[in-house]
């Protein structure tokens, strides 16, 4: 990204700017901003060089631009066929998932490149529209790795353009594609095993816990209201060093001996987003999923477009009441079954083959010999 | 006429006379087992918040409970088998007019046989503890898998003990020696001042599938998520 000549250039703007403000220590007020603006514009000059430059290096690779519905890349000549393979792949499923939405995809090519420093993988990225390459990665150069790779790149410029609420409440990437067995399973062993009240009395069937456990319902004071005391111990445990530094009595006397009134003091004193969600974000990623499945063509338009609280967009996106999603959701995660793990195939051959092999050696002895 | 039974099935008659008591016994542990566990599970999910968390985390410490009572059982049979013959110094098998693997094989397999035994006792005992109502409805009961399991681990206690025990004293010998030589060569290693952690890595190789205590280790989870 930042090439030699572009370091120099925004070293050598840094150092003048920084002459500048030690020459005139003695200065008043006014002069002090009038130097700050010319730092700031002499910063914003270099970050402008280093753009230019990344977007040359992007704009400089040689090779084709490759298409593939509303998908781009940009490849050096050695990946083309690879980029191209990738996009054929990746393009149907992007039009099934984002709708309209992935017109915005247009705007965002994927960047693969030769990885100088090791052959083995290729560096790839998405470049934006100043030609700023995020999301880098190295990846194999095969089509699966890649594919695996840009689709979860997808997933993250498309979560960029919902709001910010949607963001915040997911902290996580917006999943696309048909929730699988192995993806129901593993919800359900998250949402039995969470800890916390609500989540508990969700998997028990209470709805309103279900909401709550997804923060889908507004809570005033989460830590009482959606965890117990076991629960309220392991947040003030899980933030002990800090809460211990602030109020070592307290902590002493809630960790130590107990005391209620101590506990709900050192929580009163957390802020709220130090809370923890009570399901992981996993499963919040899940619902968000289930809604765009069951919502049909134009969920995801739906889900970024609509204005609102994260309930309202899971609403818009599923076309159906929250409390209806979540008590789907809830059904479809608990109808699963896996497979016990308590004895596999391999562990159950060896012990054949172990004791095979020991009623052999049995069989040679000559201990009445 | 009457018809003379099969030598396998005189061997297995014997070996049932002197391992009764011990199957009986072991039956009824691997039978008590489930319940057990089941008891303290429910007793556990009561007394927590988490109630399904508590639940599996009781289940899965009587992982111990289920792997020393295969390796009880199948200790005490192998052993059993060898020991009037051990006791008498072989005469009753040098009597018979029959290849000494053919002798071994069928103490073997006869052995295996009254496994099934106790096998059968966790069975009914998983299953059992599978369908009561104690199990939290979230939750799933794998009473087939645990007692396959259970039947492994019993076979391949069963194995190791019965070819340790058909063996010469010698051979018995050199098995203590590399014991004894992997725990001497940890305290001397220690004693130095080494890191190196010799029954750690004996541990994962036997341990770890395909190690051939690998059985023993990992989950018997009767009731899982």
């Amino acid at each position: 990204m930042f090439d030699a000549g572009v370091a120099r250039a925004a070293l050598a703007a840094l150092a003048l700017s920084l002459g500048a403000l030690r020459t005139g220590m003695a200065q008043n007020a006014a002069e002090y901003h009038r130097r700050l603006d010319s730092l700031g514009g002499e910063w914003h000059a270099a970050i402008g060089t280093v753009v230019k430059a990344d977007s040359a290096q992007i704009h400089a690779l040689p090779g084709d631009t490759i298409h593939a519905g509303q998908l781009l890349a940009i490849s050096d000549s050695a990946h083309v066929s690879l980029a191209r393979s990738t996009l054929a792949r990746l393009a149907p499923e992007v039009d099934s998932a984002y709708g309209a939405s992935a017109r915005a995809l247009t705007r965002r090519p994927f960047v693969i490149r030769t990885n100088e420093r090791d052959t083995a993988v290729v560096v790839t990225g998405v470049a934006d529209s100043m030609g700023v390459v995020h999301f880098m990665s190295s990846d194999f150069p095969n089509e699966k790795a890649l594919t695996n790779s840009w689709h979860n790149k997808l997933d993250a410029v498309m979560t960029a353009l919902s709001s910010a609420a949607l963001q915040k409440w997911l902290r996580a990437t917006i999943p696309t594609g048909t929730p699988s067995a192995s993806d129901w399973n593993s919800d359900r062993i998250q949402l039995v095993l969470a800890d916390s009240r609500v989540s508990q009395t969700c998997v028990r069937g209470d709805l309103t816990g279900c909401l709550e456990a997804f923060s889908l319902l507004p809570v005033a004071d989460p830590a009482f209201e959606l965890y117990d005391d076991a629960g309220q111990r392991g947040i003030i445990n899980a933030h002990g060093y800090l809460l211990r530094q602030s109020d070592p009595t307290a902590y002493d006397a809630c960790m130590t001996h107990g005391v209620r009134a101590a506990c709900d003091k050192l929580l009163r004193s957390m802020p709220v987003d130090a809370i923890p969600q009570p399901l992981p974000a996993s499963l919040r990623q899940s619902l968000v999923r289930y809604a765009l499945s069951i919502g049909g063509a134009g969920a995801f338009d739906r889900l970024v477009g609509t204005q609102g609280t994260p309930r309202q967009q899971l609403e818009a996106a599923a076309r159906m009441p929250a409390d209806s999603l979540v008590s789907k959701w809830r059904a479809m995660a608990l109808r699963t079954r896996n497979a016990s793990s308590t004895i596999d195939v391999e562990t159950a051959l060896a012990s054949i083959a172990w004791a095979g092999l020991f009623a052999g050696l049995s069989l040679r002895s000559s201990r009445w010999r | 006429m009457s018809q003379r039974p099969s030598q396998w099935r005189v061997l297995l008659e014997t070996q049932w006379t002197w391992t009764r008591g011990i199957l009986l016994l072991g039956s009824i542990v691997a039978f008590t087992v489930p319940l057990v566990s089941l008891e303290t599970a429910a007793g556990a999910a009561d007394a927590a918040s988490a109630k399904e968390v508590a639940f599996i985390g009781t289940m899965q410490a009587w992982s111990i409970g289920y792997a020393l009572t295969a390796a009880g059982i199948g200790l005490l049979i192998a052993i059993a088998a060898w020991s009037y013959d051990h006791r008498l110094r072989h005469v009753y098998a040098l009597s018979l007019p029959i290849a000494r693997w053919r002798y071994v094989l069928q103490r073997y397999t006869a052995g295996l046989a009254l496994l099934a035994l106790p096998t059968l006792a966790l069975l009914a005992g998983a299953e059992l503890a599978a369908h009561s109502a104690a199990v939290p409805a979230t939750l799933h009961a794998y009473p087939l898998a645990l007692t396959l399991r259970f039947a492994f681990a019993t076979l391949v206690a069963y194995s190791i003990f019965f070819g340790i025990s058909s063996a010469t004293a010698r051979t018995a010998g050199y098995v203590l020696g590399v014991i004894a030589l992997i725990i001497i060569a940890q305290v001397v290693l220690s004693s130095a001042g080494s890191g190196v952690n010799v029954i750690g890595r004996v541990s994962d190789i036997v341990f770890a599938t395909p190690g051939v205590l690998a059985v023993f280790s990992g989950r018997w989870t009767l009731i899982d998520v």
